[in-house]
């Protein structure tokens, strides 16, 4: 879908505007300026109003009709709210018009009843137009609602994508661009297949069947339960996250914490470096006892073993001769048993060649011999584990002081802000309102993990259950030919479910590759700093810092996590337009061409991030449109996006006076290419 | 037979997963298997490690430290240097003692809520004896010498 015009009549502030999305090359970029409470909002869900028939205000959400308008009517008059939309999908024109009646029912009723709503959706066929029958399943093939969030969305979406232990959203995201809604069909139409099955045993079957049927039946209803809930308080906790990143963006608006904040902010970042630290020393600690950590227990066996080989070397019943294969190998390495380099040329080098025989000894002295080679390096390892063990559980410890240290400067800074109560007109709250809903958010978001954690546990108990009565349903004895075919029938079903999950997931593993190399490809070519960003296995969406030869993960600040989410954003759009255009018929995974219209996506970032997410929006899509506030707009930002914008609207608003009403119009700054 | 498809069973019980699987504290089951083997080893503990779980020679194969630790175990068991070259000896002797140290493991930290990382060091730190250590240094070091002294003397 490729987005045309937009007309507005009456909707909320806007009587009678449109705004002309044409652009063309280079120029993919439709930039709409507009101060706060102008209407920027408005104009997306505007768009979100036409094509689903939803649109989610904030203030008054069930006033769609623009208020100066509704006053002119009198009571049991009518008026229409309307949107009108053309897009382009499939190289074909369409019209989409969404309109609502709504009655004035008395003089202080000034959202009206509504009456009548009528949706039309034309097409374009040579020079005429002609009407399309179930717009809103057109409408959806074209840009599917599931997408809407991903993109229409503004910078709070942003927000949530990149937020700390979000994965849910990446997720959710990859889930969403799939649209693989006949897996999801196929899955619930084999579990209501199964289910009566089971049914069907429980019918026929004994009575013992009978009863492990209700319990399978008993165990599965638990753990859908438990995970439902887990999803609910998962999306509970990016909700409270990103309203804390919200709230945060507040506090550092405030002149008089501002400076807190900002110190806050910035050891809450050492802090998450700290966290990142430990939790890779952590690593490094498991890898040693994993691959090491067996050696203090075998030494003896090790120790004795050598003995006995040498014992047997004194007896004369090992010859302390080299088989070739292994002088060969010594050579390669260039190192002796004793660790003696052996470099070629060199006298060792000469002597240890010379241990080649014409003849071959043995298979136990060869094995012996070997034994004795590898000892060394036994050795070596054996003393160092505890050594490198004892490093790390020190450099932990430090690190843990470090963090603890941070912990009590942030709990200080906290308490300094939230001695501030004083009223900020422009956040319309006191600092103290704002960190003790930070701090209420922080508990709640910690109470929630507990709680998953919790419900994990007790779904792994009911899984280990659900197997066991699985397995006696499978072994009961019954005779009937019914029961044995219903039985079958029922593990069938399970086992074909449980195949197309395995697949679904497959599906989501393979787009999210797909994703992490088009984000880290994006990210590289617009991040300042020796950062790189990646979707991890876990759908977790983390910037590394490069060091030397490795690298670590960084608590992110805010303009990396926007650059990154973005780039996220324009990989699934991307990802789509391949779909769309190899025109596979392989798999479900269908794609699409699909525009982005975000809403302040600068935030209240610094001016270095500013001009780097400016220089990754015309990337993002084949039509993207921006909406704009002119402080987020000047500096960086215009000086990058300037060139690359195809048209430049502006929203006047007026608020109006005693006898009028607030209205916003829209009026066309500037215009290059495109028609 | 070639020795990459020797095979045997082994006790594969929850401290598997919960040191695995749960908590990542061993990178596979083939290194939990070794640790397991040299616990059972060092308490002289083995026990019959029953069915429905295999272990692959083939695991060890890329991993020339575990070979020589399940020569030197086997060879410890078995007393007879027939036990450096049969691999599927070696690998039986391990899974028996492997069992055995499961059953230590199991024991411990069966009861253990959370991650059991912290833990494991400290018992492997108490099983440390630096006197041993040194000892062991020393004999190994002059075992390597004198295998290198005769090699040079053999040579001239």
């Amino acid at each position: 879908m490729i987005l045309k015009d937009l007309h507005l009549t009456n909707f909320r502030p806007f009587v009678d505007e449109n705004i002309n999305f044409h652009t063309g090359g280079e120029q993919n970029v439709v930039v709409v300026h507009g101060q706060n409470g102008s209407g920027k909002t408005t104009l997306l869900n505007a768009i979100k109003w036409v094509l689903y028939g939803d649109a989610n205000f904030d203030t008054h959400p069930d006033r769609l009709v623009n208020q100066g308008e509704m006053s002119k009517l009198n009571p049991g008059e009518r008026i229409t709210v309307a949107v009108e939309l053309d897009y382009t999908h499939d190289n074909v024109d369409y019209n989409l018009l969404r309109k609502t009646v709504f009655e004035r029912a008395h003089e202080s009723d000034f959202d009206g009843q509504q009456v009548d709503t009528i949706v039309t959706l034309k097409k374009k066929n040579g020079d005429a137009w002609e009407q399309v029958g179930n717009p809103s399943h057109v409408v959806e093939q074209a840009l599917p609602e599931r997408l809407s969030n991903l993109f229409l969305f503004d910078g709070e979406y942003i927000n949530k994508l990149s937020g700390v232990d979000h994965s849910g959203e990446i997720q959710t995201a990859i889930q969403n661009i799939m649209g693989l809604e006949i897996l999801e069909r196929s899955k619930d139409h084999l579990k209501k297949v199964q289910s009566r099955f089971e049914d069907e045993l429980k019918a026929e079957g004994s009575r013992e069947l009978e009863e492990l049927v209700n319990k399978k039946q008993d165990l599965n209803g638990s753990i859908e339960d438990i995970d439902r809930r887990i999803k609910e308080k998962r999306n509970t906790i990016d909700t409270l996250q990103a309203e804390n990143s919200n709230i945060d963006s507040k506090l550092e608006k405030i002149e008089e914490v501002a400076e807190l904040q900002e110190d806050r902010q910035e050891l809450e970042k050492q802090r998450g470096s700290l966290k990142n630290q430990r939790s890779d020393l952590k690593g490094e600690l498991q890898s040693n006892i994993s691959t090491q950590g067996y050696l203090p227990f075998a030494m003896d066996a090790i120790e004795e073993t050598a003995k006995e080989i040498d014992r047997l070397r004194e007896q004369g019943k090992i010859p302390s001769e080299l088989g070739n294969e292994l002088v060969e190998d010594l050579l390669t390495d260039e190192e002796c048993i004793c660790g003696r380099p052996l470099k070629e040329g060199s006298d060792s080098y000469r002597a240890v060649a010379s241990y080649k025989s014409d003849m071959e000894t043995s298979g136990i002295d060869q094995a012996a011999i070997r034994y004795i080679a590898h000892l060394g390096n036994i050795q070596e390892k054996h003393s160092s584990f505890f050594t490198d063990v004892e490093e790390i559980v020190a450099k932990r410890k430090s690190l843990q002081d470090e963090i603890d240290d941070l912990d009590e400067e942030i709990d200080e800074l906290s308490t300094q802000i939230a001695d501030h109560d004083e009223y900020d007109p422009e956040q319309d709250e006191s600092p103290k309102e704002l960190e003790d809903k930070r701090q209420e958010n922080i508990q709640r978001v910690g109470e929630l993990k507990a709680d998953i954690e919790n419900l994990n546990e007790s779904k792994e108990e009911k899984q280990e259950s659900l197997n066991e009565v699985n397995k006696e349903i499978e072994d009961a004895k019954e005779e009937r030919k019914e029961v044995l075919l219903a039985r079958k029938r029922m593990k069938a079903a399970e086992e074909i479910r449980a195949d197309i999950e395995t697949s679904y997931e497959d599906l989501q593993q393979k787009v999210r590759t797909w994703s992490n190399k088009r984000v880290g490809n994006t990210f590289d070519g617009i991040a300042t700093k020796d950062y790189k960003a990646e979707i991890t296995d876990d759908f977790e969406l983390k910037i590394r810092e490069q060091m030397d030869n490795s690298s670590v993960t960084v608590d992110k600040s805010r303009g990396e996590r926007q650059i990154a989410s973005l780039a996220f954003i324009g990989s699934l759009v991307d990802i789509a337009r391949q779909r769309y255009e190899s025109d596979s018929e392989s798999d479900y995974f269908k794609g699409g061409i699909y525009p982005i219209i975000m809403d302040s996506p600068f935030g209240s970032l610094d001016n270095e991030h500013r001009r780097e997410i400016s220089r990754v929006i015309p990337e993002l899509a084949d039509q993207v449109v921006v909406f704009v506030t002119d402080s987020q707009w000047t500096g960086p930002v215009a000086e990058e996006m300037d060139e690359i914008s195809g048209r430049q609207y502006r929203l006047n608003y007026d608020s109006g006076d005693q006898s009028t009403h607030p209205r916003t119009t829209i009026e066309l700054e500037t215009s290059q290419g495109g028609t | 037979m070639s020795d990459a498809t020797v095979r045997v069973n082994y006790e594969q019980t929850a401290v598997y997963e919960q040191f695995v699987d749960e908590y990542g504290v061993f990178n596979s089951y083939q290194d939990f298997f070794v640790f397991a083997a040299a616990v059972g080893y060092a308490n002289d503990k083995k026990s019959d490690p029953g069915s429905g779980n295999e272990m692959l020679w083939m695991h060890f194969t890329d991993k020339t430290l575990y070979k020589a630790t399940a020569a030197a175990i086997a060879y410890n068991d078995m007393k007879t240097p027939e036990a450096l070259i049969n691999p599927e000896k070696q690998l039986n002797i391990l899974a028996k003692f492997q069992a055995g140290g499961t059953t230590i493991l199991e024991e411990e930290f069966g009861d253990i809520e959370g991650d059991p990382t912290n833990a494991l060091l400290n018992y492997i730190q108490e099983h440390r004896s630096a006197e041993d250590e040194e000892g062991t240094q020393t004999v190994i070091e002059k075992i390597i010498q004198d295998f290198d002294d005769d090699m040079y003397t053999n040579s001239e």
